[in-house]
């Protein structure tokens, strides 16, 4: 199996957060994943590489809970997922946030109300308290000014960290990030990193990024996985998966071109010879 | 040399390269073994002018005709090195017309999923409406007074101008009925009935499904494709209960309470014609309307708004949840929410009245 590493804990089930057996997704003929394993271990910063198209996206919502496999299972802290009731599934969702590509902020609600949704549903908690706790994840990212905004007006990167402070409301246990930096300039790209980061280090919430960004992967990466055409290409800590000799991996890491296709002089058969 | 050969002009562009598959149809059409185009005379040329010359090619494959390009220049090769003229011409694999079952299933099939995606909300909303307070799950007072304020307070404006129209208007065509026998005071009771049992109900209805079917559906389905609804799943909200159910019962609360307004209005349209044109004093139409209406006439008609509203609602969320395909699928959820809406308030109108008559 794709886990062994050189630092694998082989045995030590209790470090595994997540956990995917088998994960196989069909929509209709097409296959977009084909048999992932992984473990996700507490409290590091677990990133998802792969080109276009390979499953990223698709292993991120089997792994948070939004889309069946057709085969396979997910368990998050022991619990299989997919066979949970509903009350045990609502409660692993609370422990979970997860930052859409898009943001997916409610278009109705302001910024700081956005933020404040998952407290006041899910919790007792006073609607000032709510607020308070709604505008210190805001200035966690940055965002504190735009608090009273809606979503229809705030840039790029904005909604991307208005979507993180909102997973971050309930103080989750993991976070799942749909590519965080995707259509974000660098510099605002690694000020995201950055927050990733941080909030990696001082809550030792772990993180899940998908992402296509390589200078964003090597920057927060503890360890890697790289999907190609729905497999697990290679998985282990960072600089193994960087320096991992597999010529399709190095074609990804080091941004080659793959082999040419039939593309080409093909043209020449129709010259008069 | 015995095969034909076609020049290109100096200029082989959008302008010209009509011209150059003209000619190249042409010779086909005299079927050569073989066809030379050349393009040694070309000076400059656009992807429009090679894109004739490989339309060209793929005439000239299907004609079983050889057709060879001479004197193509680097820039042309620098051109074609970026595409695969083989994979472009290669002959399009034609689709065969599928038989008739199948297109008779590809046809009814969206409906039949439609109307069980409508079934099935109609039971998950029945069941949160219901169930919901065994489970400590009420329904959200907050969120229903937003959408009753849209529903209702909304088209109130408008609720009120179409019944008082109509009021006038079905008092006119009992005017012109009645007045030929002497019996103008009975212009009431058409008034009365016919908007109490039908029209007020019916008409508020068909107003809900344009203002506010159209707007459920249209919303929540803009919230899928922007994966609204996905966050708010993850987030451990239930759109069923956060969303759907709040739309549902403001739609039924506001068919019923712009029911009532609408037949007091349509009503009092009547009435001013009456006096206006028949000459029926207030007092003597307000006596007629009291004889001819009975309070479980009244309730009936409540009854009937208030479903008509709540099939609008369901309607409206169950198309919206269900979209799948980005801005073209808004569209088409929203023209059907519409669609079926009306549909659905004949259907259960129909459902009424046949109870109603049946049980009387």
């Amino acid at each position: 199996m794709p886990t062994g590493d050189s630092h694998s804990h082989g045995g030590h089930a209790s470090s595994d957060l997540v956990r995917a057996l088998a994960l196989t997704t069909q929509f209709g003929e097409r296959t977009i994943l084909d048999g992932v394993d992984l473990a996700i271990r507490r409290g590091e910063v677990f990133v998802v590489m792969g080109p276009s198209g390979c499953g990223k996206t698709t292993l991120l919502r089997h792994l948070c809970g939004l889309l069946p496999p057709t085969l396979g299972s997910v368990s998050v802290a022991g619990h299989d997922l997919y066979a949970a009731s509903p009350e045990l599934l609502h409660d692993l969702r609370l422990r979970t946030g997860l930052s859409f590509q898009g943001g997916a902020l409610l278009g109705s609600l302001t910024v700081l109300e956005n933020v404040a949704l998952p407290l006041r549903e899910n919790t007792d908690l006073p609607p000032a308290v709510v607020l308070e706790i709604a505008r210190m994840k805001l200035d966690m990212v940055g965002l504190l000014h735009a608090a009273e905004l809606l979503p229809s007006s705030l840039s790029g990167g904005m909604k991307k960290r208005a979507a993180i402070a909102r997973a971050i409301a309930l103080d989750p246990e993991i976070v799942y990030f749909d590519e965080p930096s995707a259509g974000l300039d660098p510099i605002t790209a690694a000020e995201i990193d950055n927050v990733i980061v941080k909030l990696n280090k001082v809550f030792g919430i772990t993180m899940v990024v998908v992402t296509h960004d390589l200078p964003s992967a090597h920057a927060i990466a503890d360890r890697i996985v790289v999907l190609l055409d729905g497999r697990v290409a290679a998985l282990g800590a960072r600089d193994r998966v960087w320096n991992d000799p597999n010529p399709r991996i190095r074609d990804f890491i080091e941004r080659r071109l793959p082999a040419e296709d039939s593309r080409g002089m093909d043209v020449i058969a129709h010259l008069e010879v | 040399m015995s095969h034909p050969t076609i020049t290109a002009a100096a200029t082989l562009d959008r302008t010209t390269v009509g011209r150059l598959v003209a000619d190249i149809d042409r010779e086909l059409r005299t079927k050569p073994a073989r066809l030379y185009v050349d393009l040694g005379a070309v000076d400059s040329f656009d992807s429009a002018g090679l894109g004739g010359v490989v339309a060209g090619m793929r005439a000239a494959r299907a004609a079983g005709v050889e057709l060879k390009l001479r004197g193509l220049s680097q820039p042309m090769l620098d051109f074609f090195s970026l595409v695969s003229v083989q994979r472009l011409v290669k002959p399009d694999e034609v689709a065969k017309r599928p038989d008739p079952v199948t297109r008779l299933g590809a046809f009814v099939e969206p409906m039949v999923d439609g109307a069980l995606t409508v079934a099935r909300t109609t039971w998950d909303v029945l069941q949160e409406l219901l169930l919901g307070p065994v489970r400590r799950r009420w329904l959200r007072l907050d969120r229903t007074a937003i959408e009753v304020d849209h529903c209702a307070a909304g088209a109130l404006p408008i609720i009120a101008l179409i019944a008082f129209l109509l009021g006038l208007i079905l008092a006119m065509q009992a005017y012109v009925q009645l007045r030929v026998w002497g019996a103008e005071i009975y212009i009431a009771d058409m008034v009365g009935v016919s908007v109490m049992a039908e029209i007020g109900p019916l008409m508020t209805a068909i107003v809900l499904a344009a203002r506010s079917g159209s707007r459920n559906a249209a919303q929540l389905g803009a919230m899928v494709v922007s994966e609204e609804i996905a966050a708010l799943e993850q987030m451990g909200i239930r759109p069923l209960g956060f969303l759907v159910a709040p739309k549902v019962v403001a739609c039924g609360f506001a068919a019923l309470s712009l029911g009532v307004v609408f037949d007091v209005v349509a009503m009092c349209g009547g009435a001013l014609f009456a006096w206006a044109v028949a000459g029926i004093e207030l007092d003597a139409f307000a006596e007629q309307l009291r004889t001819a209406l009975h309070m479980s006439d009244f309730v009936v008609a409540l009854a009937k708004a208030a479903t008509f509203g709540a099939a609008v609602g369901i309607v409206g969320c169950a198309l919206g949840l269900r979209v799948q395909d980005g801005s073209e699928g808004v569209g088409r959820a929203t023209t059907n929410a519409v669609v079926l809406g009306i549909f659905l308030i004949i259907v259960v109108d129909a459902a009424f009245v046949t109870c109603q008559r049946m049980l009387v």
